[in-house]
């Protein structure tokens, strides 16, 4: 702070006199005195405005070079932002397919609990004619059979609704799926954020290097989002069975 | 296989935890507890005499693999059959289970069909021994 106020009283002390002496020389009708004084503070003024683009101009540099020292900066760039891209990507992929799997699984049910209704309640009004006495031997004969059919059908429906039911629980699994990725995203997010803000601190400052840490544990990284690409990850159960055989499992 | 056995199912989606706990059911197992990281789930499994646990990896605070790891090294509890029910899926991270000693590994997302066999499997393995 203090070379600043050195360097900005320097030419305020250089402008009062200048001003002072243009005083009075117009006092005492010194034309040629004034018009020269008046040129020389006009380019005090400019020389001081160039001074700060040319600072603003370094300050912009270092920031830009700041920017690509800053290895987390870069990784961001280059890697992680078109990771999440591909993150966000698998996250509308998996909703879009837990929802149609839900969907598929209610459109099959609806059917069914409403003709198992229909039967049911055309089964009662039947039922309730017999109780009445009001059924002759061959409609007796006829609701034994519908009865008989009714029965077998309640059997079918209940395992088809239950499949359907089962699916439609599975297919929940999307938001366990999903919010790792978006918690793995939010962290980036917050990164990013981190990243700015140091560089803006940084600009400023020449050459600082944000260290990326190297951690060599075995971490955690919530689903595989690309798993055509890597060798390294399963495809699926089949393969981690394959794998787990071969370890003597 | 007891039907009765107590069972501890870890996940930090609470979504994920009825998932399994109902197809648990479906399965016959109605004696479940769950917890949602290995933090909760290692005071529980101390003081709590079960007999299976069923556990995810990538959870914040105690993470799967540690939990795995902390009850091989626990005498009371070195026994106790692990399956992993997890979205890790690289080789490394799977040697890595097995090296600590896990019963199972089921990938999510799974099936119905998957989690029964990998249980029956456990048990069969275990009643063999």
């Amino acid at each position: 702070m203090t070379t600043d106020t050195a360097e900005v009283q320097q030419p305020i002390d250089m402008r009062l006199s200048l001003a002072k002496s243009l005083v009075s020389n117009l006092e005492n009708g010194n034309i040629n005195e004034v018009e020269q004084l008046i040129a020389s503070l006009n380019s005090q003024h400019e020389s001081m405005l160039f001074q700060e683009v040319g600072k603003l101009t370094r300050q912009l540099h270092d920031a830009m070079g700041n920017f690509r020292d800053d290895e987390r900066i870069s990784n961001l760039a280059e890697n992680r932002i078109p990771d999440a891209r591909e993150r966000l990507n698998y996250v509308i992929e998996r909703t879009e397919e837990s929802a149609h799997r839900t969907l598929n699984a209610v459109e099959e049910a609806l059917p069914i609990a409403h003709e198992l209704e229909e039967s049911g309640s055309a089964m009662r009004e039947e039922w309730a004619k017999f109780t009445r006495r009001e059924m002759n031997a061959e409609e007796f004969r006829q609701m034994s059979k519908r009865i008989e059919g009714f029965l077998e059908s309640v059997e079918v429906d209940a395992k088809h609704l239950n499949k359907g039911l089962s699916d439609v629980m599975m297919a929940q699994d999307f938001q366990d799926l999903t919010g790792q990725i978006i918690r793995q995203v939010i962290d980036l997010v917050q990164d990013l954020e981190e990243g700015l803000v140091s560089v803006i601190k940084n600009s400023g400052r020449m050459g600082t290097v944000v260290e990326e840490s190297n951690d060599m544990d075995i971490a955690a990284e919530g689903p595989q989002v690309n798993k055509e690409d890597d060798p390294n990850v399963m495809s699926g159960q089949d393969d981690v069975d394959d794998l787990l055989s071969s370890l003597g499992f | 296989m007891d039907n009765n056995m107590k069972i501890l199912i870890v996940d930090d989606f609470s979504t994920m935890r009825r998932i399994i706990k109902n197809l648990l059911r479906d399965l016959g197992f109605t004696n479940t507890s769950e917890a949602d990281d290995g933090l909760t789930a290692l005071p529980m499994l101390q003081s709590g005499k079960y007999d299976f646990l069923v556990t995810d990896w990538n959870m914040p605070g105690m993470q799967g693999i540690d939990l795995l790891k902390a009850v091989r090294a626990n005498p009371e509890l070195a026994d106790l059959p692990v399956l992993m029910v997890t979205a890790e899926s690289k080789k490394d991270q799977i040697v890595e289970a097995a090296q600590a000693g896990v019963n199972g590994y089921v990938v999510k997302p799974f099936t119905a069909l998957t989690l029964k066999e990998k249980i029956d499997k456990i048990f069969e393995r275990i009643e063999a021994a």
